[in-house]
């Protein structure tokens, strides 16, 4: 309850609920000025770790390249496993982590260089949502 | 300073050229203005200025990690923007996934 009532205080937040121990929340993002304005949909059922899709706009893959730092599904992996705990309040880690891959991610659409760090893994070691990671 | 118009009077071409690229220019600089994503925008000034543009795009991008990496990076909860003056620190964390 204690995300849910975070994440909702957020003043980007477009939408939250809460169901059957489900946070589902949409936000609206704009990393910088020159940004595009992103729509971002956050679900999260403890003890898995939450999972954050971009909504709209649709993302661009500049010569069929792969979406840098994603799970399969496209969703944003924002940390290393076990970075994130449930204990920490997600509006103040996934949330900004979750704009500053938007920045990168910009960038990396214009130039095809990836700059906001990070590790490289294989497919394998991450391909599902596991408590904590 | 380069003096542009130093053989303006020898060479008329290289006026013509320069007004061109001047032309140009303010176009570029407009759809610059009027375009969203920081991929269109370095593309649209690109055309105008080069390579210059980019190494500056790739320079401003490692800035923002820079200051992640040492804790000034900050996080508005109104907007989402990333700068020196949100409301929230970024806090330190490091990308992962497949690509």
């Amino acid at each position: 309850m204690q995300q849910f009532l975070a994440l909702k205080a957020l003043p980007l937040t477009s939408s939250a609920t809460i169901k059957c121990g489900q946070i589902r929340w949409v936000g609206h993002f704009r990393p910088t000025p020159l940004s595009r304005t992103y729509v971002l949909r956050l679900t999260y059922r403890k003890p898995l770790s939450p999972e954050i899709v971009v909504v709209s706009p649709e993302l661009k893959r500049p010569g069929g390249a792969p979406l840098p730092h994603v799970y399969p599904g496209d969703r944003l992996c924002l940390c290393y496993p076990r970075e994130w705990k449930s204990s920490q309040m997600i509006a103040q880690t996934i949330v900004p982590w979750a704009s500053e891959w938007l920045l990168h991610y910009e960038f990396w659409v214009a130039s095809g260089e990836w700059h906001g760090g990070g590790h490289e893994v294989p497919v394998a070691v991450h391909s599902s949502a596991r408590p904590d990671e | 300073v380069r003096n542009f118009a130093d053989k303006w009077a020898e060479k008329p071409e290289l006026a013509t050229a320069f007004y061109e690229w001047l032309d140009r220019l303010e176009e570029d600089l407009l759809t610059a203005r009027e375009t969203e994503g920081i991929d269109r925008t370095v593309v649209a000034l690109s055309e105008s200025f080069g390579e210059p543009i980019r190494k500056a795009a790739a320079a401003i991008a490692d800035g923002y990690r820079f200051e992640r990496e040492r804790g000034t990076l900050r996080f508005s909860t109104a907007s989402g923007a990333l700068s020196l003056a949100g409301e929230l620190p970024v806090r330190q964390h490091g990308f992962y996934g497949q690509n």
